[in-house]
Order: structure tokens, then C-alpha cells, then sequence
């Protein structure tokens, strides 16, 4: 008996199979043999970044929080572990507490056009059950860059721009599931059933901009693995669950994509290749008139002495998300990391991005330039689009444009220390990094991640 | 994995009036306790909840929530051997603990949250659990499972179990009041909306969270709002639902992340984002709490379907009982029922002829629903099974005709006009159907299928310990009965 229609019973002969099940038949197809070099590389790269911002988190009291509630939910040792965190815990916790971690200060990485916090809802979830299913590397590999393809596949274009949701929260479930299905290496039949139930935990409003939360991410991977565990005990979700007039598309997103190509689109354009971290906090969506604006201050000396009007012009899309556009006061932190004048008043009063300002930003001399910067919104096709343009008490004018940008590679050791030092041993994070730069031939993963951890004698030492 | 079984035979059904039920006309009206006019509604959801006493509800509503205890751990008996509940149960068995909460029928433990979603999706796997009225809400498998663990896990009294669960149902369904769900430009079931407000009230309340703290967990319990209405209900659905609230509520208490306290009414809310707008009645609605005590609006079943059907099959098995009609002298059946806001997707699903590929494919239809009836003279789990390919049972549906008529004020409403071949016309008519579930039946269904997992003697304990809920010291005890022992493993 089951609930739904079962996705095995059906015959296609007639018509094209449903999308979850063309879904699940590229994501355990995939081979690593098959994704370009950049792709891995990249992989590789992300999963440094967001192990890096687990320690960073893990600094945080949200971070601590966060840990503290995972073991005070195992009770008793489990198989995962818990980065920056002596013991171990369940798959699920560990995902939980994992995701919390990587997002409690507010960055990680975010692709593009989707918008969606790809590394984020990938890592997490990908990390604990590679580590319980004893996976090779080279299945973490294909599992994340598959993870971010379909993330970013399934996001249609303008979705990620108009969503009445941000766009992670339906979507978000589905990059942890294909990691997850894809590790666990579930049947075709039964990934797309993961999918189904990864569209089915599909949650989360847009209220509250300001206050985006931290743990919404540990739930959502909670619901991925959980998602990928249910569909390999044999749980079934409705055949059409994405495309279906009653679909997720239909009730979540309010319009269809076009399955075919959809379909088509997979493996090419890798979508991990789409995405950005962020060195500072805030919206990803400001780092291209950031840098704009870091480069001008850079290169003529400007100030907020001699910057008389800041003009920036930006998508038009941007007038659904005010908080980014505010020029304050600022009710929240939060709020105040997602305003582009903001952080382009403490540019130019430090000549760079101290994040010491966060703490104060509705300090007098910071609202002061925030007075001085005008938005200007227009039609554009490229969401990530800024024109900054900078005049001088004197009338002179410098302006930049761009539509992307691409941090610097990480120096993988320095970039683990930074705040890992305080919980693991400097040589421990540099086997770390060195076996992630060789992972396609780690051969378990479950080697590799307690790493991330210190001994129960040195943590019970701090 | 067995099939569903017949139960609750010989319990008897009541047709009523909706005006003459006596459980909503005598409604407290002395605790309504008054919110801040102008504070969010979050906030006066949790200070409604926090100040609502055992004393404050009436003797028939404590009834209620003890029978509705007694009927959804029936049905966890009965849902324990089904697919739904094997699959749940080979997924959690490796996260089991030697502490946490009980698991119903098992030796292992598991997180409070994972036992939620484990108990409700064996109360939930024979699909007769309770619904309530005219909110279309499956509210006690969110309520009781996180009751029931949470209760046990801080040593709760029975009569803060029974406060707990009662502003569960009321909380939930006083929100859907305001806006259906089936009736919004892009539908869905009401549970998926407003499911997550169940689990989060019990909780909150049991965890003793202040206004603050329990109002957070109201933005967690907008958030959580999750689900596709596409193709059926997706197993565990409902489970889902339950571990992710309760596992909201857990973090609320310990802090949690600070959610907007104007998820529920914000411009980017819940009602705006569900339903394009924040209905003008909501104030009022929040207003009223306390005075309608909606866990009397939640009926039991007796048969397989959706609860919509209740009504007008009942209906035709009084006219068959009466008339004795059969399929052989029925000309014509007339089914009217109010002007509901289905869907034109749900109006279909009610309105299928089939041909059905399961019992769940025949689930929302009403003439499969009637000419079960008709052909086999009652419902009950097994006739809803046996007769999909029955072709007298499709004769039967093609008899039938379905009507919606405006100007009924009761939710379920329904009329059957039958006309017979020799040209007689039979017609009756109710507002609802109300099934009695008194306290001789309790032990009864307890037994039918808790039997094969308990022993009687914990059975008799689990009844009388429900039966004397509100002065139980520690719920501990009551779940203590639900773990089989040794000898039955």
C-alpha cells in the first residue's frame, strides 16, 4: 500500500517520463570522469571555504548554540562528526549542527543567477553521510557537484529574482537530497522518490528580511537526508510532484519550467562554476558594487572626506529586497550587513571593509554617508549588474561598472587557522587541506572528516 | 505488511445537527482571556496560550482530548504493521537511544523529535485520523505525538498534557479559520499551512515558554509550513510535519534564530504569502480564542475516505437501513452538498468514477463512497478495498449524481435524494455526523489491536490512566504502558 502513486508502476511508454525520475536518472548517472577539471577543482575549493566558516562559526555563540543542541539531542555517541566539536553525533545532528555553523556569520557561497546558498545546502548533509556511508572522495566529489547542478537547474532564471520566497527555501531541499541519494547511492526510482520528498519539505516565508535566520539551513539539511533515507526504506512520493498542476512548481513558484530543457541543461554550464563566496558579510548580491566601490576608493584615494554623492545604479529586482538598498538607520545588524550604502559608507571611511563596524552601524558618522548614496533602479538583464559612480566635493566624477566578480583563490592552510587553530591542531588542518586537494583519491571520507575535530582530551583542556 | 482492518464495529453513529451538537454550544465562555489588541499576532497567540488554566476548560472538552488520546493510539495499534510505518520504522531504528522518548510498540527510544515523527506516522497509516470541522485540519497526529513525548520527557502532569493538547487544536484551527487553503488561487491541503502552529503550541506549552520565546516559535511554526498538494498524500507526510515543528519548538526553547514577529500577519507572512492577502477576519478570529474550543469540531472515522464524504454516506446507510434499498430498486442517487470552496481539481477528485488503481485512488470519491454502500450495505475498511473492481460498485456509481447547493451555514452538509424504480423519492438531510465515542468503548478499541503488542494488563492501565488523565502526576507513567513487554517482542 502506499500513499502516492508509485513511480516504479507506471509505464512511458506513451509519454516522456516524469521530471523527478529524468532528475534521478542524471544525477546516478553521473561519473567523475565526466565533470570537467574546473568543476572539481571548484568543488574542492568550496568545500575548504565552507569548512573554513565552520570554524568561524563554531566561534560564535549562535555556532555554540547550535552544537550544544545537537549533542543535547544524540544523548549518546553517534557516527558523524561535528566540525570544531570533540565527540560524535547522528548523520542528522551533525548536518544540523554542521549547517549552522558554515552559516552563523552570515556568509558562504551563493550561485548565480539561483540565488540559492548552494555550499550551504550541499555541504552539510553531503559531509555527514559520506562520513556514515564510509564514501571514497571521489563519490563526495561527484555528489557535490551534482548537488549544486541540480540546485541551480532547477532554479528557473528569473525565479531566483522574483520569488515571493528566497529562493533557498523551496529549493533548498533538493541539494542536500541529491547529495544524500547520490552518496547513499540509491536507485533511480528511488533518488527520484528523495526529490519528491525534497520537494515536499519545501519551506520557509520571506517575512522578516531582516532577521534571516541561522538554523533554517539545519533544518532544511536535516529534511535532505531525512528525505534520502525515507526513499531508500521504500517511501513513495506522487509521480508528478514537480511538474504537476498541484506540483511544487505550480504551488511554490507559480509557474512550470520547460522539462525538456531542463533536462538538456544538465552537466552543461556547470553550475558550480557559477558560484561566489563572500569575504564580508552580507548579501551576495552586493559583492559586485562592493568591489566596484572598494576599487574605486582603492585607486583615486577616495574618501568619505572628499566623496560628496555616491550614485549607484542597480536591477530593478532590487526593489523587492529593501533591506539591501536601505540607507539606514538600521533597526538590526542584519539589516545593516545587507545594505549596499552601508558598506559603502564604511569603505569610505576605513578604505576598506572592517567588520568591527557591523557591531555599531547606525554610528553618526556612518549614517552620514549612507545619506550621501542614491540608488538608482533600472532594468537589467544580469541581476548581479552596478554602475557606481563617485563624485568628488570638487565635481569631479569616477564611476565603475561591472557584472561580476571572483575572489581570489583561498590559501586553503591559512584560511582553515584563521579560526580553526582554536579548536584543531595547525598540522591537522593542513593534512586536512592536503587530502582535500588529492580527494578524488581519498578512499573514505570517514578518515578524512574527523580531521575537522579535536581530541576529547584537548577539547576537554580549552 | 497487512492491509487495514475493520475496526470499531458496533460503536454506532449519530446523525445529527450541527445546531443541536451540544459539544459547540456550550462553549466556555469564561476564560477568554484577552489579548494585547496591538501586539503582533504572535505574541497574542502566546500570551493566549499562556494563560489558559485546566480549570478554564469545560468538563466536555477535557472529555474530548482524553478520547481523542484513546482513539489516535488505536489507531497507532492498528497503523504499526502497515508499509507507511515499516519504512519509518527502518529509518529511525538506527537512530535509536537507550534514552529519550517512547516509541509506540517498541524498545527503543529515540529524540523527542524523531519519536514524533515516528508515533504520528503510525497514527496516521490507516488514514483514519481525526479531522476537524470546517478547518479540514488532520490535527491530533501533529498534537499527540509531540504531546506525548515531550510530556514524558519533562515529567509533565496529565493535566498539563490535556491544556497542552487542547490549545494545540485550538491555536491550529483558529488560524484556519481564516483563510482555506483548498479554496486559494494556487490550493493545498489546510494542514500544510497551518500544521506547523499544532505541534509548536503543545510544546511550547509544555516547555513552559514565556511569550516571547513561544511567540518565536511562531515564526518557526510559519516557517515550517511545508508540502506539495500534487498526486496524493506523499507517505510520512504528515510525520515530516511533526518531527520538523517539534524539533522548531526544541530550538525555540534553547534561543533559536529570531524570526520576525509579523510572520503571521507581515506583508511577506503567511496569509500573504499562502493566500495573496491577510484576511480581515483574523483579529477577530485571534480575539476569539478560548471561546469555540475547536477540538470539538474534530471528528473521528469510522470508514476509509475523506472526511467530506462522512456526512452524505451516512446519510444514504440511514436511507438504506430505512427503505432497504439495494442497487437493484435505486433508479437514482442525488447527492447535494453545500457550496464548499473546493477547488475545480478537489471537485473532480470528489466527483471521480474511477477506474481506480487503489484504495487511495478511490479515497476523496463520493460515488465509490455511495455505491459501496448500496451495494454492500455498509463501509467499513475491508468493503472499501475489496470492492474497486467490483462491477456492480461501478454500476452503482454511475447512479449517482452530485449536486452543490448555497445557503447551508454547516460545514458538512449534506442531502441524498434517492428515487427508486418504482418511482418513490426518498429524501434526508444532516448538517453532521457525530460519532459516539464513550468511555465503555475505550477499552475495546485499545484491545482490538493493541492486544498483539501489549499485554492487557498495560492496556488496562493505558485506559485508566487516560480515563483519569488530569490527576496522572507524571505522563511518564502513561507511556511507560506503550513499550511492549519482553515476553512480546
Amino acid at each position: 500500500m502506499s500513499a502516492a502513486i508509485p513511480l516504479f508502476d507506471v509505464g512511458w511508454a506513451a509519454s516522456p517520463p516524469p521530471l523527478a525520475r529524468r532528475l534521478a536518472d542524471y544525477i546516478c548517472g553521473v561519473k567523475l570522469m565526466d565533470l570537467p577539471r574546473a568543476s572539481i577543482e571548484r568543488a574542492k575549493e568550496e568545500l575548504l571555504y565552507h569548512v573554513g566558516l565552520a570554524f568561524s562559526g563554531a566561534k560564535t555563540t549562535v555556532g555554540r548554540q547550535a552544537v550544544e543542541f545537537a549533542y543535547s539531542l544524540t544523548r549518546c555517541p553517534g557516527p558523524s562528526t561535528v566540525i570544531s566539536h570533540a565527540g560524535r553525533v547522528g548523520m542528522v545532528e551533525a548536518a544540523f549542527a554542521n549547517a549552522s555553523t558554515v552559516r552563523a556569520l552570515g556568509f558562504d557561497d551563493v550561485l548565480f543567477p539561483s540565488a540559492t546558498h548552494a555550499g550551504l545546502l550541499t555541504y552539510p548533509a553531503a559531509l555527514a553521510v559520506a562520513e556514515q556511508q564510509h564514501s571514497s572522495g571521489a563519490e563526495l566529489l561527484v555528489a557535490v557537484v551534482t548537488a549544486y547542478e541540480i540546485l541551480g537547474k532547477l532554479v528557473l532564471d528569473e525565479d531566483g529574482r522574483r520569488a515571493p520566497r528566497r529562493p533557498s527555501m523551496p529549493f533548498g531541499p533538493f541539494a542536500g537530497a541529491t547529495a544524500a541519494a547520490r552518496l547513499m547511492k540509491l536507485s533511480p526510482t528511488q533518488t527520484a522518490n528523495a526529490l519528491g520528498y525534497a520537494a515536499d519539505s519545501a519551506m520557509g516565508l520571506k517575512e522578516g528580511n531582516e532577521q534571516q535566520p541561522t538554523d533554517v539551513y539545519g533544518l532544511i539539511a536535516r529534511h535532505a537526508i531525512m528525505a534520502s533515507l525515507l526513499a531508500q526504506a521504500g517511501g513513495e512520493t506522487a509521480l508528478s510532484i514537480l511538474e504537476g498542476k498541484y506540483g511544487f512548481y505550480a504551488t511554490l513558484i507559480g509557474r512550470q519550467p520547460d522539462p525538456q530543457a531542463l533536462i538538456a541543461r544538465l552537466g552543461h554550464d556547470p553550475e558550480i562554476l557559477r558560484v561566489t563566496q563572500k569575504r564580508f558579510p552580507g548579501t551576495a548580491m552586493n559583492i559586485v558594487p562592493v568591489e566596484l566601490v572598494l576599487d574605486l576608493v582603492r585607486s583615486y584615494g577616495l574618501s568619505a572626506s572628499n566623496v560628496a554623492r555616491i550614485d549607484i545604479e542597480l536591477p530593478d529586482d532590487r526593489k523587492t529586497f529593501e533591506d539591501s538598498i536601505a540607507t539606514g538607520p538600521y533597526p538590526t545588524r542584519t539589516q545593516a550587513e545587507s545594505s549596499l550604502p552601508f558598506q559603502t559608507a564604511i569603505i569610505l571611511l576605513d578604505g576598506h571593509i572592517d567588520f568591527l563596524r557591523y557591531d555599531n552601524p547606525n554610528s553618526p558618522d556612518i549614517l552620514a554617508v549612507t545619506k550621501r548614496v542614491h540608488i538608482h533602479l533600472a532594468p537589467h538583464a544580469d541581476s548581479r549588474y552596478a554602475r557606481v559612480s563617485m563624485t568628488t566635493g570638487e565635481g569631479r566624477s569616477f564611476i565603475r561598472e561591472g557584472d561580476t566578480y571572483t575572489f581570489p583563490p583561498l590559501n586553503a592552510v591559512e584560511w582553515l587557522a584563521k579560526d580553526g587553530v582554536t579548536f584543531v591542531p595547525r598540522e591537522q588542518l593542513e593534512r586536512f587541506a592536503a587530502s582535500v586537494r588529492d580527494l578524488e583519491n581519498v578512499q573514505d571520507v570517514a578518515d578524512l572528516v574527523p580531521l575537522l575535530a579535536p581530541s576529547p582530551a584537548a577539547q576537554s583542556s580549552w | 505488511m497487512i492491509d487495514r482492518r475493520t475496526v470499531l464495529k458496533g460503536l454506532g453513529v449519530t446523525l445529527a445537527h450541527i445546531g443541536s451538537a451540544p459539544a459547540l454550544a456550550s462553549a466556555n465562555e469564561a476564560t477568554t482571556p484577552v489579548p494585547t489588541p496591538s501586539a503582533p499576532m504572535s505574541v497574542r497567540l502566546a500570551e493566549f496560550v499562556r494563560r489558559v488554566r485546566f480549570e478554564d476548560l469545560p468538563p466536555e472538552v477535557v472529555e474530548k482530548a482524553k478520547a481523542q488520546l484513546v482513539y489516535h493510539l488505536g489507531l497507532a495499534f492498528n497503523g504499526i504493521a502497515m508499509q507507511e510505518s515499516v519504512e519509518a520504522r527502518t529509518v529511525m531504528q538506527p537512530l535509536a537511544k537507550t534514552r529519550g522518548a517512547t516509541v509506540i510498540g517498541e524498545h527503543f527510544r529515540l529524540p523527542i523529535a524523531e519519536a514524533a515523527f515516528y508515533n504520528s506516522t503510525l497514527m496516521r497509516a490507516v488514514w483514519r485520523d481525526d479531522v476537524t470541522w470546517p478547518t479540514g485540519i488532520h490535527a491530533g497526529i501533529l498534537i499527540y505525538p509531540p504531546g506525548l513525548g515531550l510530556a514524558e520527557a519533562r515529567h509533565a502532569s496529565g493535566r498539563e498534557l490535556l491544556v497542552a493538547v487542547v490549545l494545540g487544536y485550538e491555536v491550529m484551527c483558529t488560524l484556519a479559520r481564516a483563510a482555506d487553503p483548498w479554496a486559494a488561487a494556487q490550493p493545498r491541503r489546510p494542514s500544510m499551512v497551518y500544521g506547523g502552529y499544532g505541534p509548536i503550541t503543545v510544546a511550547g506549552r509544555l516547555m513552559n515558554l514565556d511569550v516571547a520565546r513561544l511567540a518565536n516559535g511562531y515564526g518557526y511554526a510559519a516557517n515550517v509550513a511545508m508540502g506539495v498538494p500534487q498526486g496524493g498524500q506523499t507517505t510520512q507526510y504528515y510525520g515530516l510535519l511533526c518531527r520538523n515543528a517539534t524539533f522548531s519548538a526544541e530550538l525555540a526553547e534553547v534561543g533559536g534564530a529570531p524570526y520576525s514577529p509579523y510572520t503571521i500577519e507581515g506583508s511577506a507572512g503567511l496569509y500573504q504569502s499562502f493566500f495573496g492577502e491577510v484576511p480581515a477576519n483574523l483579529p477577530s478570529l485571534i480575539a476569539s480564542l478560548g471561546s469555540r474550543w475547536e477540538i470539538l469540531t474534530a471528528a473521528q472515522k469510522r470508514f476509509p475516505g475523506t472526511g467530506q464524504n462522512t456526512v452524505p454516506t451516512e446519510v444514504l446507510k440511514a436511507l438504506i437501513g430505512e427503505a432497504h434499498l439495494t442497487p437493484e430498486n435505486v433508479a437514482r442517487i442525488d447527492a447535494i452538498t453545500g457550496a464548499v470552496t473546493d477547488s475545480p481539481e478537489r471537485k473532480k477528485e470528489l466527483a471521480s468514477l474511477g477506474p481506480f488503481r487503489d484504495w487511495v485512488d478511490a479515497w476523496s470519491s463520493l460515488p465509490y463512497s455511495l455505491a459501496v454502500v448500496l451495494v454492500a450495505g455498509n463501509l467499513d475498511p475491508a468493503g472499501y478495498q475489496a470492492n474497486l473492481e467490483n462491477p456492480r460498485v461501478t454500476a452503482a456509481m454511475r447512479l449517482v449524481h452530485l449536486h452543490t447547493e448555497s445557503g447551508h451555514d454547516a460545514p458538512r452538509y449534506a442531502r441524498i435524494e434517492v428515487t427508486t424504480r418504482d418511482g418513490r423519492r426518498l429524501v434526508r438531510d444532516s448538517d453532521n455526523v457525530v460519532y459516539p465515542f464513550p468511555r465503555e468503548a475505550w477499552g475495546p478499541w485499545l484491545r482490538q489491536d493493541g492486544s498483539r503488542i501489549l499485554a492487557d494488563d498495560q492496556l488496562l492501565a493505558l485506559e485508566r490512566l487516560i480515563a483519569d488523565l488530569e490527576h496522572v502526576e507524571d505522563v511518564a507513567t502513561l507511556t511507560a504502558t506503550l513499550i511492549p513487554p519482553k515476553t512480546h517482542a
